[in-house]
């Protein structure tokens, strides 16, 4: 019932969101932007896994896919403390000014 | 049923091109929870109703409503004008070559082949692809929710109880990280 | 003898001096002085013993069976079929068992003279290790019958040489004496060496009788025979301070006299010579190279008793005195008159230890005073000592029935007889010339020393010398009138018990330049010779007994090229620096000034710059930016889909 040739945009799908989300993470300087560049990239990958699990007959696609989901919103808690406590420090919000690994 | 996932496959791009490309960081917020439920909508299309549903829930509904409420909370007005320099040549150079590239790999049979990478035309006799009966109806026959809790709660038992576990770990830290010091 | 008699006997008379020095050198100093003197010297009495062991068993052993190699053990085994292994072969034969009993006897009692000599020393258990290590090197290189041992031998010498002449180690001329010495050796030891590679390639093996077995089917008077000659020559030269490589022997006169008794009278300056007998096999079939050899060997003796009349140092002139007698032996050994040759070595080593130690008890008695211009009337004063030099003078000298008038007269004997060509008689009318010579620096030392009245205030109050530094002294005074009576007198068909005796050794093919002397020309030679050394003698008593005070006198009469040359040694050190060291210094303060900062650092700093310099460079990467860090993970991970995607097709 599904078009097997709509397995290629579906993949293309996925590198697009992706290479987009990294082009954000390259451009953008604020930092809460490059976290949702970031949540782009993720979602990239959850598309790539349940197409691949919808063409190849498995589930093992939407488990995976759901695993990343979780892991995400960890990570997202997590970053989102991190940028509050930048900001409480008085420190600008600009990802060229947070270069302490300089050398 | 093309054209659905036509639509779905076309604004999903478009709002993450808003993400990447807006001047006001809550714009970008909003752009990214519209490509989120873009998205949502195509697992279902793509009969993955548990994750649509988990995707609207958490994602859209927890994750980008943190995300709004930092950005209203920090910086709401902030601009953000986005560097043109040679990173964003870079970004785009790689948008267009692996997009162009995965696109055509895969219309060529070459991301999946149990053999081993080799191109075969798509609709070929060896094209895996060509020999896909889709039996969804057999994949559904006991419904995808139960179908996924069934591999979730036996086989995937051990990753999903860590993962809860790091869920644990986060919100743990969440609280320790945003403690204002007590001086 | 068998085959377990002999390699008791070798095994013993190795062992003992090596315990013996392994002893005095780790237990020494903490035993004490008298626990030192005893081992030191009951060691060598032991190898003594030994030694007329195998004398006995030599001699007495029936025709044809005297001699006898055996095998320790296996040392270095090649394996493969090859014959190079190296075992630890020892020689007991006729010429051995004479070198040990010279080494051992004589040895013996400069070790008891050690006693008293070292007395006041506090290195006293150093030196008698490491003089009981030297007779262990000396009785090595004489027994070996392997080739690696002998040359093992032979560099053990020669640092034994260098620990004993530079004893003294706080003095810097002792110190650069033993540099001196060592060095030189080190040239005859590559001689040596690339000898033994000749040797070995030619005839794959490393057994001393296997090689002379081998080597007689060479080629007679061949460029290999005569190259490996050579080399064996230069390297005897070497050892035995022969010219042009006795720069080392005088200056080794910085070490303590027993230490010129033994080494550089007696033991190891004459190695060159048993060297050269032992290969006596290779020599015979190089007339060249025996003729090189009885040029050099008699040109050395003349050369150095110049040198010997206008020295001063009393110890010098002994040491002059070796370096002649030495090259009569080697001319001796060169013309093909091996036993000859053999026979003034053990004859001399008895004069000459017994000349040593008797100038060691005059300096002894004079508080370490060495010129001779300031000593004088010691004939009263040292009764024993002056008639122990004297009797050794007479010897040295060639005085009629003394031991030195055997062995040089025997000496001279082959010489008249040896050809072919005029050659030969030049050598030996200079030979008759260093008879006269020896009487002459002989005498003027014995009269300048004992003669005459004392030169300075100590010399009115010395005393004899104490028991050790006296009995080895007057042994010795003796046995050099009496000990050649019984061995050989040099006329044919007389006496020859010592030929005899090393005649099954050097059997065999004899060498060209060799005949056999007539009863009527050896006479003739006899008288000769013998007259030759009354003249020098009876000139010196003329010369010297009359002008006592000052030895230099006479020379100083001479046209003034003559004093000069001889007094400055004919320049030869001077020669040398200018030649040798000094350009070599001059590479060394090359390579330190340029080689080593310019070349040497700036190739190793060079590295670490560059190193630090790409470093520097790539250390920009790391701008702190989060974005570039980032911009480099885009761009790689688009190379790798690049590469996966066009690979994959």
């Amino acid at each position: 019932m599904l078009n097997p040739n709509l397995f290629p945009y579906l993949l293309g799908l996925s590198a697009f969101l992706f290479t987009v989300g990294a082009t954000g993470v390259l451009i953008r300087r604020n930092p809460i932007v490059v976290f949702m560049c970031i949540e782009l990239m993720l979602n990239a990958a959850n598309v790539a896994l349940v197409a691949y699990g919808r063409f190849l007959n498995s589930e093992e696609g939407q488990i995976f896919a759901f695993m990343v989901i979780v892991v995400a919103a960890a990570e997202v808690v997590v970053g989102l403390a991190l940028i509050t406590q930048i900001f409480r420090l008085g420190r600008e919000l600009d990802v060229d000014d947070l270069s302490e690994m300089k050398e | 049923m093309t054209v659905l996932f036509a639509v779905v496959i076309a604004l999903a791009g478009v709002s993450s091109l808003g993400v990447v490309l807006s001047r006001q960081t809550i714009y970008s917020a909003l752009s990214l929870v519209v490509t989120v439920s873009m998205l949502a909508v195509l697992f279902l299309l793509l009969n993955a109703q548990f994750l649509f549903a988990v995707q609207l829930i958490i994602y859209a509904g927890a994750v980008m409503v943190l995300f709004v409420f930092i950005v209203a909370l920090l910086s709401p007005d902030a601009e953000d004008r986005p560097a043109l320099d040679v990173r964003a040549l870079i970004g785009i150079l790689g948008v267009i070559v692996v997009t162009g590239l995965v696109f055509v790999a895969a219309r060529n049979g070459i991301t999946y082949n149990t053999n081993g990478f080799h191109a075969t035309a798509v609709g070929s006799a060896s094209n895996p692809y060509h020999t896909f009966n889709f039996p969804q109806d057999a994949v559904n026959n006991a419904g995808n929710v139960q179908t996924v809790a069934g591999q979730l709660f036996t086989n995937y038992l051990l990753p999903f109880e860590i993962t809860s576990m790091l869920l644990l770990v986060a919100a743990i830290g969440a609280v320790y990280l945003t403690r204002r010091s007590s001086r | 003898m068998n085959v377990s008699t002999a390699s008791t006997l070798v095994c013993l008379v190795l062992l003992f001096p090596l315990i013996g020095a392994a002893l005095n050198g780790f237990l020494g100093p903490v035993l004490g002085r008298r626990f030192v003197n005893i081992a030191g010297t009951v060691s060598i009495f032991a190898s003594f013993v030994v030694s007329c062991l195998v004398l006995a068993n030599v001699a007495g052993a029936p025709a044809g069976q005297g001699a006898i190699t055996v095998r320790l053990w296996d040392w270095i085994n090649l394996g493969g079929g090859t014959n190079l292994s190296v075992g630890m072969d020892f020689t007991l034969d006729a010429l051995s068992a004479l070198m040990l009993m010279v080494i051992t006897g004589v040895g013996f009692l400069i070790h008891v003279y050690s006693v008293g000599y070292m007395e006041h020393d506090e290195g006293f258990a150093r030196f008698f290790s490491y003089m009981n290590f030297f007779i262990f090197s000396m009785l090595t290189l004489v027994l070996a019958a392997d080739l690696v041992i002998l040359i093992i031998g032979w560099a053990l010498v020669a640092l034994s040489s260098y620990l004993l002449i530079g004893f003294w180690h706080d003095r810097p001329a002792a110190v650069a004496a033993a540099r001196k010495a060592f060095i030189t050796q080190v040239i005859g030891d590559v001689a040596l060496v690339i000898a033994a590679f000749l040797i070995v390639l030619n005839t794959h093996t490393l057994s001393l009788p296997n090689i002379f077995a081998r080597t007689q089917a060479f080629p007679a008077g061949g460029a290999l025979v005569t190259g490996v000659c050579v080399l064996l020559a230069i390297g005897a030269f070497a050892k035995s301070a022969q010219f042009p490589l006795h720069t080392w022997l005088p200056d080794a006169m910085e070490g303590p006299t027993p230490v010129s008794a033994l080494i550089h009278a007696a033991t190891m300056v004459t190695a060159g010579v048993y060297l050269i007998a032992r290969f006596h096999v290779l020599f015979n079939l190089a007339p060249v190279a025996e003729g090189m050899v009885a040029c050099v060997g008699m040109g050395t003796a003349v050369m150095a008793g110049i040198i010997a009349l206008s020295q001063i140092d009393i110890k010098r002139v002994i040491a002059y005195s070796t370096m002649s007698q030495i090259g009569l032996m080697i001319y001796a050994v060169g013309i093909g008159a091996y036993s000859a040759g053999m026979f003034h070595f053990a004859m001399h080593a008895v004069f000459k230890a017994l000349l040593f130690m008797a100038a060691g008890n005059v300096i002894h008695a004079l508080h370490d005073e060495q010129d001779i211009r300031l000593m004088g009337g010691l004939h009263s004063r040292m009764r024993w000592t002056h008639l122990a030099f004297g009797a050794g003078s007479l010897a040295l000298g060639g005085f009629f029935l003394f031991s030195g008038w055997f062995s040089k007269e025997d000496l001279l004997g082959f010489g008249t007889v040896s050809g072919p060509g005029p050659a030969p008689w030049i050598l030996y009318a200079v030979g008759v010339g260093v008879n006269v010579l020896t009487g002459l620096y002989a005498f003027r030392l014995y009269f300048t020393v004992f003669q005459g009245e004392p030169q300075t205030a100590r010399g009115f109050g010395v005393k004899e010398s104490g028991y050790p530094m006296l009995i080895p002294v007057v042994i010795l005074g003796a046995l050099s009138v009496v000990v050649a009576w019984p061995l050989q007198f040099p006329l044919p068909n007389t006496v020859h018990v010592f030929s005899d005796f090393l005649a099954p050794v050097f059997a065999g093919p004899q060498s060209p330049l060799l005949h056999d002397p007539s009863f009527g020309l050896a006479l003739v030679g006899l008288v000769i010779g013998t007259a030759a050394s009354l003249i020098g003698i009876g000139l010196a008593m003329r010369l010297w007994y009359e002008h006592r005070p000052d030895p230099q006198v006479v020379l100083s009469r001479l046209p003034r090229v003559v004093p000069l040359l001889s007094y400055n040694k004919f320049y030869f050190d001077e020669i040398y620096d200018r030649a040798l060291v000094q350009p070599v210094k001059a590479v060394a303060r090359t390579a330190r000034r340029v080689v080593e900062p310019d070349v040497m650092d700036g190739w190793v700093e060079g590295i670490g710059e560059l190193l630090r310099g790409f470093s520097l460079d790539l250390r920009l990467v790391q701008t702190g930016l989060i974005r570039d860090y980032a911009s480099i993970f885009t761009v790689f991970a688009v190379v790798l889909v690049v590469v996966w995607v066009v690979i994959a097709r």
